[in-house]
């Protein structure tokens, strides 16, 4: 579980605060999806989960325990990350990059063993990408990427998992089959996904629960259908709405 | 594929052994091959030979020395240069385009030049500490690291320690003047056993955390959140490498002087045959660097009636080998942007 009470963040010398008292639970076998305009803070916020950026006021608890007292290691035991846009800066094969997923359980001193490697394939057969163990990162598409890299934090074996708006950059058939792979993935391992969006509608389609995320604050939370709503996108991205309900499903359609 | 990899492999861990039985054959003084096994058999074992005297002091005092030392320094270089680019996420880095060597090269030409008290080792090492740490820092006051503020830092980093250089040689005497030069070149007509036991040393002690830490150079060359979020506490894991890649240069530079390019071409070399998970990587750079070195030092050894600085022969080799990886285009497929 994610807890985060009253969580404020300022960079430094700055005057106004980038995140200001965003309070909200994740819970295991939930998508937990973010939504909210470009620089409402919410790439930030997974910052100030991960640890990268040092928050003064509030508290975030990762399965329990407070993060300001973990270490490191023990971060990525709790919490794995798909990072947004990605590049690597040598063609490793698809496997060594889930490999990668495996530094908080090898040693110092040591590389992964036979086993690590063993996780390692299982999480890319969950994800249907063994096939690329030996290809190129560098060489193989977008979706197959998210796929590989969706894999490693399956190989980190953290109970919780954040991904930065992993259907950015990629076309229409990859984001469906990312996310509905995300959504069996975190209900059949009970795990925590956190997750940033862009497009309402995916959020609708995909998510369990919604953050509404403006300017740094949280301006509402709960379930898609009662987040998502014609005043709080009206208010949030300052567009003017419509829902269309066809065959049991709502969708938003802009107002042109 | 399994069985063509096995054999390159293979060959690169070998190659080593390779050229150092060539260069132990190939001089000025022919020896035949019967002789040498016989020779240093009997010097190994501490036997009576025949052949002692000339054959023996050739080999064991003059050819010997030279080889383990350019094995050294071939690994040591191609080590650190593996390690830079590692950590720095960039394939165009080397300890020579990053200061380290120039830095190395002011500490030693200071212990020569001023303070002969001082061991040239412990200045090369400290000033080629100063030099990538200053690079490190100048690159990343713009917050993330930028490829082009790495290698522009770099640059002027060297081109300072460089200047240095040039000062303490104008105010140095001549005779030390010519030594001085004549070292900067890089070269290892000098060495011999006592050379050797002092910089293995910090070679080898250099090399032992880069071998033992060669994995996590995967995760880090990922950039440094992801790297963060992989659980890898950054700030220490790069003090710990760019530590042993300075110790690594300082100590090559203090017994051979400025040998450029071999820890730039080395690893692009070895990444191209055995791919570049750093895992591989590593003990074969190690390895393809000693190989390198013995064998450019063979050449400068014999190709003229004179010893040519075998630094020449390596910035020579470097130099058609950068052009092509540039016209290849760095932001090529195989090399990631």
């Amino acid at each position: 579980m994610i807890e985060v009470r009253e969580l404020t963040f300022m960079h430094q010398g700055a005057k106004e605060p980038v995140l200001r008292k965003i309070d909200f639970q994740a819970k295991g076998g939930e998508v937990t999806a973010i939504l909210g305009p470009n620089g409402s803070g919410k790439t930030t916020l997974f910052q100030c989960l991960l640890g990268i950026w040092k928050f003064h006021e509030g508290e975030v608890r990762l399965s329990g325990k407070p993060i300001s007292h973990l270490k490191r290691v023990e971060i990525a035991k709790r919490l794995s990350a798909v990072p947004q846009e990605h590049d690597a800066p040598f063609p490793y094969s698809c496997l060594d990059i889930v490999l990668m997923g495996r530094t908080a359980h090898v040693g110092i001193f040591s590389s992964p063993s036979l086993q690590d490697r063993d996780l390692s394939r299982q999480a890319m057969k969950a994800l249907g990408v063994d096939h690329l163990a030996e290809r190129p990162y560098t060489q193989v598409s977008g979706g197959e990427r998210q796929m590989v890299l969706i894999a490693r934090c399956l190989a980190q074996d953290a109970p919780a998992m954040l991904l930065d708006e992993p259907t950015a950059h990629l076309d229409f058939r990859n984001q469906i089959t990312i996310l509905k792979k995300v959504k069996n993935i975190v209900r059949e391992k009970g795990l925590v996904a956190l997750m940033n969006l862009h497009d309402p509608n995916m959020a609708l389609l995909f998510s369990d629960r919604v953050l509404l995320l403006n300017r740094g604050a949280l301006v509402a939370q709960g379930r898609p259908d009662e987040v998502i709503t014609q005043k709080s996108l009206l208010e949030v991205y300052g567009i003017e709405v419509e829902f269309v309900a066809e065959n049991g499903y709502r969708v938003i359609c802009p107002k042109l | 594929m399994v069985v063509k990899r096995k054999l390159i492999l293979f060959g690169i861990g070998l190659s080593p052994f390779v050229f150092a039985c060539i260069s132990l054959l190939w001089g000025a003084y022919a020896i035949a091959p019967w002789t040498i096994a016989k020779v240093l058999f009997s010097k190994i074992y501490l036997l009576k030979s025949a052949e002692a005297g000339t054959e023996l002091s050739i080999l064991w005092d003059i050819r010997l020395p030279r080889i383990v030392l350019s094995a050294l320094v071939g690994a040591a270089l191609s080590g650190a240069g593996v390690t830079l680019q590692g950590i720095f996420r960039n394939p165009l880095v080397d300890p020579f385009i990053l200061g380290l060597s120039s830095g190395a090269a002011f500490g030693c030409t200071l212990s020569v030049a001023l303070f002969p008290q001082f061991p040239i080792q412990a200045a090369a090492f400290v000033f080629s500490l100063v030099a990538s740490f200053t690079t490190y820092l100048l690159a990343r006051s713009q917050g993330e690291i930028s490829r082009l503020h790495l290698v522009l830092s770099g640059i002027v980093i060297s081109a300072f320690f460089s200047a240095l250089v040039s000062i303490l040689k104008f105010l140095v005497d001549p005779h030390k003047l010519v030594s001085i030069v004549y070292w900067l070149m890089g070269s290892f007509s000098l060495s011999d056993w006592s050379s050797i036991w002092v910089a293995s040393l910090g070679m080898i002690a250099a090399c032992v955390p880069l071998v033992l830490m060669r994995w996590r150079l995967n995760a880090l060359s990922m950039g440094e959140e992801e790297a963060r979020s992989l659980g890898i506490p950054v700030e220490r894991d790069r003090l710990i490498f760019i530590g042993a890649a300075s110790l690594a240069v300082g100590s090559a530079v203090s017994v051979s002087g400025i040998i450029g390019w071999v820890g730039l071409m080395v690893p692009h070399l070895t990444r191209m045959l055995v791919g570049p998970d750093h895992k591989l990587l590593m003990p074969f750079s190690l390895a393809a660097g000693a190989a390198f070195m013995i064998f450019a030092d063979t050449l400068a050894r014999n190709l003229t009636s004179f010893d040519i600085p075998v630094g020449i022969i390596t910035a020579l080799s470097g130099t058609p080998f950068f052009i092509y990886l540039l016209r290849r285009g760095t932001g090529g497929e195989s090399w990631g942007k």
